[in-house]
């Protein structure tokens, strides 16, 4: 019986054991060529080796070959030469090593004239191995610089020629594609025969680009407005003029709009064929004596309209467009405080004055009349110890007397050693909660704090 | 049938089988999930089962491969989504390839991730953290705090250090409590109040005046609460004062003011009680007074007169004097011992015969009619309040003799022969069968008569029967070879199916209790009851 067993668990053993006996990587590996194991050193030549796993579920070959190339477009230096774009601009210290990779790996996409040398398998594995002519790799190259300075000058000349027009937005729009289209040589120094010899062709495109921006202003209706606090800006809408340096204005350019008041708020806008823009700044409600209006052309959304390209994106992300302010003076809300209790009345105003409103000395100067009836009653005595109940009417009207706000306030308590202590421990809690829950209620209904 | 070595082998086996079958599996399921380009599902599976089998080889190759792979996938996906401004996209691939990377590092499988995805990560994240930041303030500026809230919370995952997230997201989430704890206090529910407060004090004792608010509420509620107590309104003084109190113990005089509002009507009753002679209950209220408050007012003073006012003598009396046998005797003394063991502390119990003989040999009539001269009497010499009287009607205590039947049985003998078999023979034998019961039997009544008016206030007649008894069997020889036998047609024959019947007679205990314990045990359980009633009694009610 035991016998037996044993012998069925013996291919039992087996199966699951069964991985199959394979040569060791350095047995498979001792016949592997030279270019295998060691990058070829001939300096006439770029060189890449790229390999795959012949498990891979896609085509192995075309896997090695990408790796391959991959490879030799590492080799290929991107010298950013100290005269160029990059060197000469400010931009973000790390666009340089940000442009280098993106550089590197656009160079495999348009590589072209390379030659397949050899190649050699394992029974695992596949290596190929190609390599690049550098003079044929510097050819292709500088044709290429040219169909791009090419295309690139054409979109400068229409830039021009919409700047001629007084179309600053449609000139933005071709210059920034003027330089999409040289973006992969930007640390080449690029010279082009329509700005003159001499000069460097890519330093003139951001030149331009940035001083056609600049020149675009925005202009507000004054230089500052008041506005009642809680209240719209006198005819609702601030209109403002987009225009250039020479006072023309400007059509179709987008703007962006925030507001001090309201934080996160932003409106984007594009001018008219009037050049104007009008600007919803909705109710102004701030504690603050001044806010403003902050107003600059979206050149970001320019950007993204003139190109997809995340380079030319990332590169143009750090010219900034001015930006125009207008003062907001908040007008404070006048009180007059009609209370008969002057305890309650000086905690009142300071509540008022402490967020932003002015107290009116009298009825006349008054926005806000602001009232409150208030009475006691004996309540008990126990202990020792004596009780008040307070009930209070809190009023806001306005000068006309209309009534902008109103509450009663019951089961307010006082307690004290006497009479009088009890009913200074009721206005203390009335004076709470009118600080707590009615002045806010208050803010809420007539402002829309 | 098999031995343990060969069990544990069978089961390495399989264990081993089913291991290879497992990674089998998974690398065949994997091939199929990597041909239709789905890396993510492959390197999900892989990765599981690397988690249990960390030493297949096979295994980590596929996930290395899968792996790498998937995350090349997501760098493309992040660099299209970067290209077209959808920031959002890009941030969560980079964010789902960053911890897919790190996971699988876990399992010990590095992939590299190409730098180009976290060049556009960091752009991306800029642009689409400003985004939901303005969007955030947007929504604090406009009071949707929620959803305020949610935008603040998703940057500070993405990025805790934003800008002023936190503190964003720290006002999201406090000011709506912080107004509605104002909203509620407006409407005077302070406690509620206080609770809105409490809720962001804990996070942030810091946060605006929040700390101050909740001083305020507390104050507005201890002041209804002093006012209904100065109303007398003392139930809903113990309410108000009680939240105070257990919000901040030491909050003004709470403590004192919630003490007299739970236990100023307790006591007050107290004198009330005690005004109107209820003084066992007056005892009572005085003592949970102090129970609760450990001194209050006069509260241990007027307890201690509720006590001496709420004494209750009872004088004990068993039979009449011409029937008192020594049982009732007996019984007598059990019951006072029961009574005293009772602790109760209002009762005092006196044996009549002791405390006064003349009254005990007349008090009772043969009729068991009482005198009432003698005993008010009792009242007025003894200061005796009730007379605890019991009647002994019917006692009896038989102790029955042992009783001896002989029996005739089978003794099983069994022999072994020279060539070692064995043989079964069975020898008629006699044995006995023996008992005895014994038995005590008490029927009494009682009553408890007020030496006032005579008037009874207790009565109950109780009967209690206890009985023992014993039946064995006593055998001289091996008792487990015994049998019963049957007799049938004139002859004994082995009677095999009462076999176990006869051994348990033959095992069973031969002690009896006695006629002096069933009577200790009869009396226990009669005066227990007795005195539990007694007990219970409450003269005032």
């Amino acid at each position: 019986m035991k016998q037996a067993f044993y012998l069925l668990l013996f291919p039992i053993f087996l199966y699951a054991c069964s991985s199959s006996k394979k040569l060791s990587y350095d047995d498979q590996m001792a016949n592997a060529p030279e270019w295998v194991k060691k990058t070829p050193g001939d300096p006439q030549y770029y060189h890449g080796i790229g390999a795959a796993s012949k498990s891979a579920p896609m085509d192995f070959r075309e896997k090695a070959k990408q790796n391959a190339l991959s490879d030799l477009a590492g080799n290929i230096s991107v010298h950013i030469s100290s005269s160029s774009v990059l060197s000469q601009f400010e931009f973000d210290n790390k666009f340089s090593d940000y442009y280098r990779d993106n550089i590197r790996l656009s160079t495999k996409n348009y590589l072209e004239g390379y030659e397949m040398v050899e190649n050699w398998e394992t029974p695992d594995r596949y290596w190929v191995y190609f390599r690049l002519s550098k003079s044929e790799y510097e050819r292709i190259r500088k044709e290429r610089i040219q169909t791009a300075l090419s295309k690139s000058e054409g979109d400068y000349l229409e830039a021009e020629k919409s700047l001629s027009e007084g179309n600053s937005a449609e000139a933005i729009y071709n210059q920034i594609k003027a330089i999409g289209e040289i973006i992969d040589f930007l640390e080449e120094e690029l010279q082009s025969k329509i700005i003159g010899n001499g000069q460097s062709y890519t330093s003139r495109l951001f030149a331009d680009l940035t001083s056609t921006l600049q020149n675009i202003r925005i202009v507000f209706p004054a230089n500052s407005i008041d506005v009642k606090r809680g209240q719209k800006p006198e005819n609702g809408n601030l209109t403002v003029t987009v225009q250039n340096e020479k006072n023309i204005h400007l059509t179709g350019v987008p703007v962006i709009i925030a507001y001090s008041f309201s934080p996160g708020k932003k409106d984007e806008l594009i001018s008219d064929a009037n050049g104007t823009v009008r600007i919803p700044t909705g109710t102004i409600n701030s504690k603050r004596k001044t806010e403003y209006i902050a107003s600059m052309v979206n050149f970001e959304k320019m950007v993204r309209e003139a190109t997809p390209d995340p380079m030319v994106r990332k590169l143009l992300g750090s010219i900034k467009a001015i930006e125009y302010v207008m003062p907001v003076n908040i007008l404070p809300l006048v009180f007059y405080i009609d209370v008969a209790n002057s305890h309650i009345s000086e905690d009142i105003k300071a509540i008022l004055t402490g967020d932003g409103f002015s107290i009116a000395s009298n009825r006349a100067s008054a926005g806000l009349i602001l009232s409150i009836d208030a009475n006691t009653t004996t309540n008990s005595a126990y202990n020792g110890k004596f009780s008040v109940a307070l009930i209070a009417d809190f009023m806001v009207k306005d000068k006309n007397g209309q009534m902008i706000f109103n509450q009663r306030l019951t089961d307010i308590t006082g307690i004290g050693t006497d009479n009088e202590s009890a009913v200074t421990d009721a206005i203390n809690a009335l004076i709470t909660r009118i600080r707590i829950s009615v002045i806010p209620a208050m803010y809420k209904q007539a402002f829309q704090d | 049938m098999w031995n343990r070595t060969t069990l544990l082998l069978f089961i390495a086996c399989i264990i081993l089988f089913s291991g290879g079958c497992m990674v089998k599996k998974t690398l065949k399921k994997g091939a199929a999930y990597e041909s239709a380009g789905m890396f993510r599902d492959a390197s999900d599976l892989y990765y599981n089962t690397c988690l249990k089998r960390p030493k297949s080889p096979e295994v980590k190759i596929a996930l290395k491969r899968s792996g790498q792979l998937y995350i090349e996938d997501q760098a493309g996906n992040i660099a299209q989504s970067f290209s077209q401004g959808d920031y959002k996209t890009t941030v969560y691939d980079y964010i789902t390839t960053r911890d897919f990377v790190e996971k699988v590092a876990g399992a010990g499988v590095d992939l590299k991730p190409d730098p180009a995805m976290k060049t556009c990560f960091d752009d991306a994240k800029q642009n689409y953290l400003d985004q939901r930041y303005e969007a955030g303030q947007k929504n604090m500026g406009e009071h949707k705090y929620d959803e305020a809230k949610a935008v603040f919370f998703e940057i500070f995952k993405i990025d805790p250090d934003f800008r002023d997230t936190r503190n964003y997201l720290k006002q999201a989430t406090f000011e709506p409590l912080y107004q509605d704890g104002g909203r509620l206090y407006g409407e005077g529910k302070y406690m509620e109040a206080y609770m809105k407060w409490n809720s962001v004090y804990e996070q942030d004792n810091n946060y605006k005046d929040v700390a101050d608010q909740m001083k305020q509420a507390l104050n507005e509620r201890y002041k209804q609460g002093s006012v209904y107590l100065m109303n007398e309104n003392f139930q809903d003084a113990a309410t108000a004062l009680g939240e105070v109190f257990r919000a901040d113990p030491i909050f003004k005089d709470v403590k004192l003011l919630y003490t007299e509002a739970r236990n100023e009507p307790v006591y007050r009753s107290g004198n009330a009680f005690l005004l109107n002679g209820k003084c066992r209950t007056a005892y009572y209220s005085f003592d949970n007074v102090l129970k609760d408050a450990g001194t209050y007012k006069d509260a241990a003073r007027q307890r201690e007169i509720a006590l001496a006012c709420a004494q209750y003598p009872i004088a004990v009396m068993t039979a009449p004097p011409g029937r008192r046998t020594a049982a009732a005797r007996q019984f007598q003394t059990t019951l006072i011992s029961q009574l005293i063991n009772q602790k109760n502390l209002f009762l005092k119990v006196y044996d009549l015969s002791a405390i006064d003989p003349r009254i005990d040999q007349s008090l009772v009539n043969s009729a068991g009619i009482f005198n009432g001269n003698l005993l008010r009497q009792l009242g007025n010499k003894q200061n005796i309040k009730a007379v605890l009287y019991i009647d002994f009607a019917d006692f009896s205590r038989n102790e029955g003799s042992l009783l001896t039947v002989e029996k005739t049985g089978f003794e099983r003998i069994v022999t072994k022969n020279a060539s070692g078999e064995t043989s079964t023979s069975y020898n008629k034998v006699k044995y006995s069968e023996l008992s005895k019961r014994n038995n005590v039997s008490l029927t009494l009544t009682y009553k408890l008569v007020s030496v006032e008016n005579g008037e009874t206030l207790l009565s109950d007649r109780i009967m209690e029967n206890k009985t023992d008894e014993i039946k064995y069997a006593s055998y001289y020889g091996p008792n487990d070879n015994l049998y019963p036998a049957s007799f049938q047609n004139g002859a004994y024959s082995v009677d095999g199916g009462n076999y176990r019947a006869l051994q348990n007679l033959l095992h069973a205990s031969k002690s009896i209790t006695s006629i002096e314990s069933l009577t200790d045990m009869t009396f226990g359980t009669v005066s227990h009851n007795i005195a539990i009633r007694i007990n219970n009694f409450n003269p005032e009610k």
